[in-house]
């Protein structure tokens, strides 16, 4: 009985291990994500072209892919990062389209709660690429969608409501 | 206040639910001055041909 009672601490230890360990990566990868936005802002305003959130690309979809981080991911503010990741340039371009389109490929799949969008501030932006001329339709569309699926848990499915709603949230 | 801006009235939705959209999507302000970019390059392309 002794035996499987510390069976079953070590057990729940090791998860929390695990835990901590996942929170401790999705931190330190939003940290490193904000520097490479602010990094090729910062190039932009030089002239330079804008490459750090490319090279760290393939890195970032690694880890919105994962499901098993998706918990860390939303509790640990990721989406914050994503939000700078997504914003326009100082020069008003829009950034990368392979950067979008990863980035746009999470937010869909992502179980994305209204606290989460509070936190990350992320509607602001997917507010911005469904005004935006810019986006591929692609895009757009997912956009669109994101804006949808996020204002009904709070107006409901009032269709009409929430579309004068949206237009209100016009330039 | 300019008009068409903060709460007003939209059937079938309270302030309260006003406040949150707010909240969540900004008041659109936040990247207006990419979106006022983006009209006047449309406007330069369209002065040129």
């Amino acid at each position: 009985d002794a035996a499987l009672k510390t069976q079953k601490r070590r057990k729940k230890v090791d998860e929390d291990d695990i835990e901590q360990m996942q929170d401790d990566r999705i931190v330190e990868v939003r940290e490193r994500m904000r520097q490479a936005a602010i990094k090729d802002a910062e190039a932009i305003k030089d002239g330079i072209p804008a490459t750090h959130k490319l090279q760290m690309l393939p890195e970032v979809r690694d880890v919105l892919q994962k499901h098993s981080l998706y918990d860390s991911i939303l509790d640990n503010n990721l989406l914050e990062s994503v939000r700078l990741w997504l914003e326009p340039l100082p020069d008003a371009s829009l950034p990368a389209y392979s950067i979008q389109r990863e980035l746009f490929a999470a937010l869909e799949e992502l179980p994305i709660k209204t606290v989460h969008l509070r936190e990350s501030g992320i509607g602001r932006v997917v507010l911005f690429y469904q005004k935006s001329r810019k986006p591929q339709l692609g895009i757009k569309r997912i956009a669109d969608k994101l804006v949808g699926d996020w204002s009904r848990p709070i107006i409901g499915r009032n269709k009409k409501g929430r579309s004068q709603m949206m237009m209100r949230l016009h330039v | 206040s300019r008009p068409g801006r903060g709460p007003a009235a939209i059937p079938g939705v309270d302030e309260e639910q006003l406040g949150e959209i707010f909240e969540i999507f900004g008041d659109g302000e936040e990247y207006a001055w990419a979106l006022e970019a983006e009209e006047a390059e449309a406007t330069e392309e369209y002065d040129e041909d």
